[in-house]
């Protein structure tokens, strides 16, 4: 069964793994047949599409488990929500044709960052969101867990920027998140920073969509 | 909310300060009539595991018109954060400033957590002392089993619960709910007034601001009432049915990593063994065991409102249960199939049989812990550990031969008697069970083989046999230390121990007395706070405070009491005559043993008073 869920809110600042056992936990007291692995020490067969950054919050997150009678999705769905914490909610089951795919087809994530700023930023910041997008390369360089440098280039992470103006300002981003590497929303924030030459702070970062690069295109997953 | 969110983005493990936790309680502040916000001083990992504070959560919330809501100690980073920006302390469940609740409670679990207190009242917005509280602050309660002696807290406390809170606590907010309706909540009067109704009508409940700390010169305070209308002794609550008492049938599920990840079946309260130097042994007297029947049925409404793997059976001493090996078979049988399995935290060298370790370790070998205490039967006598070399041999053997390769020893030292032989008692109880690993490995260490040693300092606590004996001196610890370190120095053998230093101040506030207060506002002035976490102890700021306030913390930790000296926990009646805790520290001395009360009474006085018929004998 594969679910898109939210993580709304608070329950943002729970981390990956963390995230991991809530759902375990969740799956064993909505009593759906989750299929087990065998051996010492059975854990439920489930993943996680993609792994969401501590305090970011998301409308577009996959889990999927393996079950072991099939069940109908919309009773899957009523029975998760019934046990899930608040903040996070099933939007939508099916039984996929294709399992654990989705980790490999999502390249893009779609981000609304609300900024803790004064709209009178707005044309410095628009200057520093052209700037960014006008280089050929923003290079980093980076240490990998064994001590290996080596360097990254953001500039390809970042797809598209614009800033928004509602109740506050948001900036929207489309960013890279796929296997071959994921630019953190709070890292854009940092990059965005050293250009305007100021702190920038979020009141909160909401991935609202996910895309599927082919030939150059962004498709929408839906 | 958006300013809390962006403190959570500066801080580690932000999932702490965010609450949602399955099972949690929330309800409309304008529908209740009290507030009541429950601290654990420390973070919230750890007081997430601790099941009291789950019971207690149940048992308020379970009245309608009281909301109770947890707040815990906020890691450094955190405070500073919250510092900075001036957003004050505040609770999980509305996210409410604990200064707006009408109760605030604190668990006393630890002395170490004594300087979080002060912290939690401080980033609380709350005045530290009782007696600087206005009409309009919360009246501060603490309770738990560093409560029985309170007087290092008295006068931060307004209110101090003795024994069990399931008893108290409710009838606390019935008092106030029945008082608020006739009475005025307005001015200094009227909260004094309140809490002389408290101490004159619960039962139970200590309000430290009515008694003083009676002082001669060279000798510990000891307590007496300022008026003769409120109790001169306060009577320890308890529960008297466990199959009856409350118990939660759902308990809060964190959504981030905490200590135990587990539900937990509390089996029985209480212990008959008599171990000399152990407090919980005598505070939680008497016996109570719960019915198969009712922890079936727990059981069941535990596990599947928590969704755990694991399912803990919690007790003083699991195995000491009275029909241990059918609640365990009970139990697996019914939650094998569920993939839930069942742990047993603490097993004794002379009840252990294969079967009840097969049932709880079925799926893991992993380590297997035991606790023989002293490495001499002599010693083993002093402190009334009735586990013998044979016992030892005995389970070791059938652990070996059942394929366990490593094991884990507690011991301790600085015990009353203790002389070189007994330490050397406890190398050679480590070297002892590597020959016998050998002898059933065929001569041969497996890669996997490994003993554990973990000798810690003995810390005398109030209401134990071993209450008036002096902790050893920091340099005979560490002396004793190093020579225990030269003798378990072998591949097979890992030697852990603690620093004395915490371990000295632990001993100060546990037998300490009222003058302590000044000391631990002082230390906690200097930015000590989780003490308890080595990285964050600092004895130099300690001595400072100690020094500050003209108290000599050796008066307190390492003298040797004279029996004929007034205790400054003396006003405290736990059930346990003081009479008896003589009598076992003479026998302690005399090396005689005191077997286990479940069958011979050793009159301890708790039979005679407050439970009548309930230790079965």
């Amino acid at each position: 069964m594969r679910c898109r869920f939210t993580k709304e809110g608070l329950i943002s600042y729970i981390s990956h793994l963390d995230l991991m056992d809530v759902w375990r936990r969740a799956l064993k007291r909505s009593a759906v047949p989750v299929a087990y692995s065998e051996g010492f020490n059975p854990h439920p067969k489930m993943n996680l599409a993609g792994a969401l950054s501590v305090g970011v919050e998301s409308l577009w997150e996959y889990m999927e488990v393996e079950l072991t009678r099939e069940i109908p999705p919309e009773q899957f769905l009523s029975k998760l929500n019934a046990v899930l914490p608040q903040g996070i909610q099933v939007l939508e089951c099916q039984v996929p044709q294709k399992k654990n795919e989705m980790s490999q087809r999502i390249t893009h994530s779609f981000y609304r960052i609300y900024l803790e700023a004064a709209k009178e930023i707005v044309p410095e910041l628009q200057t520093s969101l052209e700037r960014i997008l006008g280089e050929n390369e923003i290079l980093e360089e980076k240490k990998s867990k064994k001590g290996a440098q080596r360097t990254i280039d953001l500039r390809r992470q970042i797809w598209s920027l614009r800033l928004q103006e509602e109740d506050s300002v948001i900036l929207e981003a489309t960013l890279q998140t796929s296997i071959q590497g994921s630019l953190k929303p709070w890292k854009l924030l940092e990059i965005i920073s050293s250009y305007a030459n100021k702190p920038l702070e979020a009141n909160r970062v909401v991935k609202t969509k996910v895309f599927q690069m082919e030939e150059n295109q962004l498709i929408e997953l839906n | 909310m958006d300013k809390l969110s962006r403190l959570l983005q500066k801080v580690e493990k932000p999932g702490r300060y965010v609450g949602q936790e399955i099972n949690q309680i929330l309800k409309n502040p304008q529908e209740v009539k009290i507030r009541f916000a429950f601290g654990f001083p420390d973070l919230y990992e750890i007081g997430m595991s601790h099941l009291g504070t789950q019971i207690l959560y149940g048992v308020l919330n379970q009245e309608k018109d009281v909301w109770c809501e947890r707040f815990f100690a906020v890691a450094k980073d955190m405070e500073a954060q919250m510092r900075e920006h001036q957003l004050p302390l505040f609770t999980l469940e509305s996210k409410s400033p604990v200064s707006h609740f009408d109760f605030v409670g604190f668990t006393l679990q630890y002395e170490l957590s004594y300087t979080n207190i002060l912290n939690m009242l401080n980033l609380a917005g709350i005045p530290l002392y009782s007696k600087d509280r206005k009409s309009g602050d919360p009246i501060v309660i603490m309770g738990g089993p560093c409560a029985y002696n309170p007087e290092p807290l008295a006068e931060f406390a307004d209110i101090i619960l003795l024994g069990e809170g399931e008893e108290s606590l409710p009838e606390v907010m019935g008092v106030y709910r029945e008082w608020i309706q006739k009475n005025h909540f307005r001015t200094l009067e009227d909260r004094k007034e309140f809490l002389l109704h408290v101490a004159q009508n619960v039962k139970g409940a200590y309000v430290p601001e009515f008694y003083q700390g009676m002082e001669e010169e060279g000798k510990l305070q000891w307590v007496q009432p300022l008026r003769d209308d409120v109790p001169p002794r306060i009577e320890k609550r308890m529960v008297a049915n466990l199959d009856q008492a409350f118990y939660p049938q759902a308990m809060l599920v964190p959504n981030i990593e905490v200590v135990h990840q587990r539900t937990v079946l509390e089996i029985f309260r209480g212990c008959t063994r008599g171990c000399r130097f152990c407090q919980a042994g005598i505070i939680y007297r008497p016996i109570r065991e719960r019915s198969i029947k009712t922890l079936q049925k727990q059981a069941r409404s535990l596990v599947d409102s928590s969704g755990y793997d694991e399912m803990s059976l919690s007790s003083l001493s699991s195995s000491d249960y009275s029909q241990i090996e059918e609640l365990l078979a009970a139990l697996v049988a019914e939650y094998e199939k569920e993939n839930t399995s069942i742990s047993l935290p603490s097993l004794r060298l002379d009840k252990f049989s294969l079967e009840t370790a097969n049932l709880v370790q079925k799926v893991r070998k992993s380590g297997l812990t035991f606790a023989p205490e002293a490495g001499t039967q002599r010693m083993r006598d002093v402190i009334n550990k009735g586990v013998t070399q044979e016992d030892l041999v005995r389970t070791l053997t059938t652990v070996f031969e059942n394929g366990w390769h490593s094991i884990k020893l507690y011991f301790m030292m600085g015990l009353p008697t203790e002389t070189q032989e007994d330490l050397d008692g406890i190398a050679a109880v480590a070297y002892e069970i590597m020959d016998l690993y050998r002898s059933i490995n065929h001569g041969k260490f497996n890669k996997k083989f490994g003993i554990t040693v973990s000798v810690s300092t003995l810390v005398p606590k109030a209401f134990t046999p071993f209450q008036w004996h002096g902790q050893d001196e920091e340099s005979v610890v560490k002396e004793k230390q190093q020579y225990l370190k030269g003798k378990l120095r072998n591949r097979n053998i890992s030697f852990n121990y603690h620093d004395i230093d915490s371990g000295f101040i632990e001993a100060v506030f546990a037998r300490g007395d009222r003058r302590l207060c000044k000391v631990l506002e002082f230390a906690w002035k200097k930015g000590c706070s989780f003490d308890g976490w080595h990285e964050y102890f600092s004895l130099q700021k300690w001595m400072e405070a100690f020094e500050e306030a003209g108290v000599d913390p050796a008066f307190y930790a390492n003298r040797h009491i004279p029996v004929e000296e007034k205790l400054p926990w003396d006003h405290i009646d736990v059930g346990v005559s003081k009479d008896f805790l003589l009598r076992e520290k003479k026998a302690a001395e005399e090396q005689q043993v005191t077997g286990d009360c479940r069958q011979t009474c050793h009159g301890c006085g708790m039979n005679q008073k407050m439970g009548r018929g309930l230790c079965g004998c």
